[in-house]
């Protein structure tokens, strides 16, 4: 309890709390615009963080991942088009509302939804820290180097398993991240990787210049070489307090949905998208009107984004509990920790158990600060969406510049992301995932660290899965492994290419 | 709020009606390039497994007599009298994380061939599309924009950050024919607005020494460097 | 924003005066994870720093994963040589550096000055059967003893391996970790740690401090003795100093230096030095060169021991 006010009383100061406040409502507008996302926001502002206090650029970045899915459901509801990718199947109940006059009954379901789905996996995770809190602390003797490593593998076999239709591209794109990753040399231990004599390489590649590339110069070269679109006139009236009422009726679903997305955030490497999936699936196969799913059922739209919002809160716990990030945003969010000077990992709740309840407590001022937000300025953020592609194609590509360059004064790093920027423009213009990427370098580079600082203790292969986490970590794996393969076999039997 | 673009109007790309259905959620079709591009990458592949050889390591590896002795007796399948060495003084090597990625990237590159290459011939057979031209283009378009972030880059340093992206902020959406008297006040606030955020307020680091700035005498130089 | 405000006004005045150091944000790299001394001190420096020019002055952690602190110091290297990026280094940059090949020089560097001794200490487990070196020369006779370090190059681990070899016993294997703290002896990662006392203060009443290395026994570790006395070996101080870029303006150095001599006088620094067994103090460029010599000579030394 006494960390619970400690981390209370950071949050209330003047910086934090306005970094909050821009955070969120700069995420609002993020989300709601159909050509940028939360990645590229975070990408571009991650190097600026580092001259920012600690949990003023957490809660900052926090603000823009909490915020950017409520923005996002804005477009998707109004005029068919996601604002960002995992409002995709918001469209498919939220418009169909809008096209039957119920805008404004849609927007309100799918802000109280978003709503419950934020604050169920928040509270969740304050009140399971305040709980077993006394016992984590205890935890870290469980968590050695070969459990971390094991941890990590967990997280690169679930993010392969996770893109069922693309299994074959996300291993091929995991193995080129780790791939980058290791490139570098290490003097001391006479280690040199794919450096092939440049200078450049030896260092290594920087995450932001990878992140940056990507996310952000990708994307401005896909919106640059894009159309405009003509969005169709977005026509709002009607009380946007009618949804909470309405949640009432379908809580169940509401709960259920926000239970998956929790526990999908908190699995690593599977995310919104999968939560969403499930949760849908499962409210079509509970409801009484299964044949209403797409063509404006509430309870459809309500497990879309009850789902997705709760994935936020949840993602952060692999992340603080194991220093595994399992998607590509808590993936960013790792740097600003080591700049921040705090290490990710089981000591985290012996050592850092306050700055854990800031984090979670800022989440939850977030999700009630932009649901206030929403009420007042839905009609002004709808607006957004008629900022033309192109030109915002123009701007990302100047904010990609000041991202990567301060990293380190570096026009080579410059050159390096405009390369990895390009490699996104053809990845995006096939179809081909780029969180796979992103994740191959991040958990590769675990994995090679903690492969280097485990070997020590092992003596024969046995040593590494021996350990009670270790050795769990690993059944999983072969299980997932199996079940994966299993299903693939099956799945292929029964369709054509 | 923000006005459409009065130069040029499109139709949209998301046509009103387009229904989203959830198993869409998940949906991959390989377009045109793919097969190009696998095959791009697949090369890539090769390449880094032929420089394994020499630039991983593997030169220098420290491996015991008898390879395969050693790695059955690690999972405990032969006993072997002696002193042994310990398996993480062989995983502490430079060239085991290399071969392990390439034991993914290899196949998995393989495969992604094989499966490109299948869907390009069940494209060709039932006669879809296959020519690669338009992508193509596409992939080529896509370097001019590549090249004006390389001229911006090269451009910050001598005309200072504030300039170079009030230039840039303007010249680039000019070029894309937002070229109306309000499109490029609305640019050139944008680019204001971004100077001020981002280097004046979050006191991002942008190039030191800045050709133009030179000119100044030094007080407002310093100035200058300071905030832009 | 009262303080961005502050910053504006301080900044302001300073540079329509002149245009001298600093012009623009400092970095000062520590290249470690955050939580040990070094970045301790060296934020309160950067603290400092901010406050007496106006800019902003941060302090970026840049761990070496398994390299120690040469990424971070690379790092340095490449930066301008206008104190923009000043580096918090460790004994081992100046020392070993040069002898790696990876392009740092003996006089790559230039201190600005030292200011910290670690109470470097070997440790163990609390239920390890020994807690001394002689004991722990016994233990290793017959049993797998590994030895976790912050790389294998370091001074530190350098004088563990000598007092291991003058003692007759050898580790069964050792490890590179970013960060030794008592996670890495409660997880089992490793049996003995090679590590400052701030990152095992939390665990202290749990474990065994074998044996401390440095020129004098640690005031606050009841009944430990030094390595050097122990292994009888020369006695050889691991310290962290602030280094900037050769070529770097002597104006640039002698800013940094009134800033961080004050830091290190002030009453939180010293109240850390009470409180933890670390040294600190500040000696100037020309004393830190003199030092940087003679530690060079020691380990060179110690090389030849282990050869």
């Amino acid at each position: 309890m006494e960390a619970f006010y400690a981390g209370l009383s950071a949050i209330a100061q003047p910086s934090v709390l306005v970094a909050i406040a821009i955070g969120s409502l700069g995420g609002l507008a993020i989300g709601a615009i159909p050509g940028i996302g939360p990645a590229i926001a975070i990408a571009i502002l991650l190097p600026a963080t580092v001259f920012l206090d600690d949990l003023v650029s957490l809660v900052l970045l926090l603000g823009v991942y909490g915020s950017s899915m409520y923005g996002g459901a804005i477009p998707a509801i109004l005029i068919n088009t996601p604002g960002t990718p995992v409002n995709a199947l918001t469209t498919y109940d939220g418009y169909a509302m809008t096209r039957r006059g119920e805008a404004a009954r849609a927007l309100s379901l799918a802000y109280s939804a978003s709503f419950v789905g934020g604050c169920f996996s928040i509270i969740l995770a304050l009140v399971s820290l305040m709980v077993f809190g006394p016992y984590l602390r205890d935890l870290g003797a469980l968590f050695g180097q070969r459990d971390i490593l094991m941890a990590a593998v967990l997280g690169a076999v679930l993010l392969i398993a996770a893109h069922r239709n693309t299994m074959g591209i996300a291993t091929l794109l995991f193995a080129v991240g780790f791939l980058i990753a290791m490139v570098g040399r290490q003097s001391m231990r006479s280690i040199d990787r794919y450096t092939f004599g440049v200078d450049y390489l030896y260092s290594g590649f920087n995450l932001i210049v990878v992140i940056v590339g990507i996310f952000a110069l990708s994307q401005a070269l896909f919106l640059l070489t894009g159309k405009d679109d003509d969005p169709p006139e977005a026509r709002l009236k009607g009380n946007l307090l009618r949804g909470f009422a309405e949640l009432w009726r379908v809580r169940v679903v509401a709960i259920i949905s926000a239970s998956y997305g929790t526990v999908m955030g908190i699995i690593p490497g599977v995310g919104e998208f999968v939560a969403q999936f499930f949760s849908y699936s499962t409210a079509r196969a509970m409801s009484k009107e299964p044949a209403r799913f797409g063509h404006g059922s509430p309870e459809g739209l309500v497990a879309s984004e009850a789902a997705n919002n709760a994935v936020p809160a949840a993602a952060m716990i692999p992340l603080l509990a194991l220093g595994v990030p399992g998607e590509a945003l808590t993936a960013m969010m790792m740097v600003v920790f080591f700049d921040a000077g705090i290490k990710p990992g089981p000591d985290i709740f012996e050592n850092n158990s306050d700055f854990l309840f800031s984090l979670f407590i800022a989440l939850l001022i977030i999700n009630v600060l932009v649901m206030v937000a929403l009420l007042f300025s839905t009609r002004f953020i709808a607006k957004m969406v008629y900022i033309p592609n192109r030109l915002l194609g123009c701007f990302i590509l100047l904010l990609s510049f000041v991202g990567v360059f301060s990293i380190r004064n570096s026009f080579a790093d410059c050159m390096f992301a405009a390369g990895f920027g390009y490699l996104g423009y053809i990845l995006r213009r096939l179809d081909w995932p780029l969180v796979p990427i992103v994740l191959g370098l991040v958990l590769g580079s675990i994995i090679i660290d903690k492969l280097a600082a485990g070997s020590g203790q092992i003596k024969t292969a046995v040593d590494l899965v021996n350990r009670p986490v270790s050795g769990t970590l690993f059944v999983v794996i072969l299980i997932v492994i199996a079940v994966t393969l299993v299903t693939s076999v099956r799945r292929r039997s029964t369709h054509q290419p | 709020m923000s006005p459409r673009p009065v130069t040029s109007r499109f139709r949209s790309e998301t046509p009103p009606d387009r229904k989203f259905k959830v198993d869409d959620l998940m949906a991959f079709r390989r377009g045109r390039g793919d097969l190009v591009f696998s095959g791009v990458m697949a090369c890539v592949a090769l390449f880094f497994l032929a420089s394994f050889w020499s630039f991983s390591g593997w030169e220098d590896r420290k491996l015991p007599d008898g390879v395969g002795t050693y790695l059955l007796q690690q999972v405990g399948i032969v006993e072997v009298e002696g002193r042994l060495t310990r398996f993480g003084r062989i995983l502490r090597q430079g060239w085991v994380a290399p071969a392990l990625c390439l034991v993914i990237l290899v196949p998995a590159a393989a495969l992604n061939l094989r499966q490109s290459w299948v869907t390009h011939r069940w494209r060709k057979r039932f006669k879809q599309p296959v020519e690669i031209r338009y992508e193509a283009e596409q992939w080529l378009r896509a370097l001019e924009f590549v090249a004006w972030f390389i001229a911006y880059t090269l451009a910050v340093p001598v005309l200072g950050y504030l300039f170079a992206t009030v230039l840039f902020g303007t010249a680039l959406p000019y070029r894309m024919g937002y070229r109306t008297g309000r499109w490029m006040v609305i640019c050139i606030l944008t680019s204001l607005v971004i100077v001020l955020l981002f280097r004046t307020g979050l006191q991002i680091k942008t190039p030191v020494n800045i050709w133009l700035y030179d000119f100044l005498p030094p007080g407002p130089r310093g100035f200058m460097l300071t905030w832009f | 924003m009262k303080k961005l405000l502050l910053g504006t006004a301080l900044a302001l005045s300073a540079t329509m005066a002149q245009a001298e150091y600093p012009t623009g944000p400092v970095q000062m790299i520590v290249p470690w994870p955050p939580g040990d001394f070094e970045d301790i001190l060296t934020r309160m420096i950067a603290a400092d720093m901010a406050e007496a020019t106006g800019q902003a002055v941060s302090v970026v952690n840049r761990p070496g994963g398994g390299d120690g602190p040469f990424p971070g110091a690379l790092e340095v290297l490449e930066a301008p040589a206008d104190g923009s990026v000043v580096g918090s280094f460790v004994i081992g940059v100046p020392v070993v550096g040069p002898l790696l090949d990876i392009g740092i020089e003996a006089d790559s560097f230039v201190p600005v000055g030292i200011f910290l001794t670690y109470p470097f200490v070997l440790a163990a487990s609390g239920d390890a059967p020994y807690s001394n070196m002689a004991e722990l020369a016994a233990y290793a006779q017959d049993n797998d003893v590994v030895l976790g370090h912050f790389g294998a190059g370091l001074t530190p681990t350098q004088v563990s391996f000598v007092a291991a070899q003058q003692m007759g016993f050898e580790f069964a294997d050792e490890s590179a970790f970013d960060l030794l703290d008592c996670n890495t002896l409660s997880s089992g990662d490793a049996d003995v740690i090679n590590t400052t006392l701030a990152l095992i203060e939390p665990c202290l009443d749990e474990i065994n401090v074998l044996g401390n290395i440095g020129e004098a026994p640690i005031a606050k570790l009841d009944g430990v003795e030094t390595l050097a006395a122990q292994a009888g070996i020369a006695p050889l101080e691991l310290w962290n100093g602030l280094f900037v870029t050769k070529g770097t303006p002597q104006e640039v150095i002698d800013t940094i230096a009134s800033v961080a001599e004050k830091t290190m006088m002030s009453e939180a620094a010293q109240a850390l030095m009470a409180e933890t067994g670390a040294a600190v103090y500040w000696q100037g460029t020309d004393e830190s060169l003199a030092r940087i010599e003679a530690d060079r000579a020691t380990s060179a030394a110690f090389r030849d021991m282990l050869n």
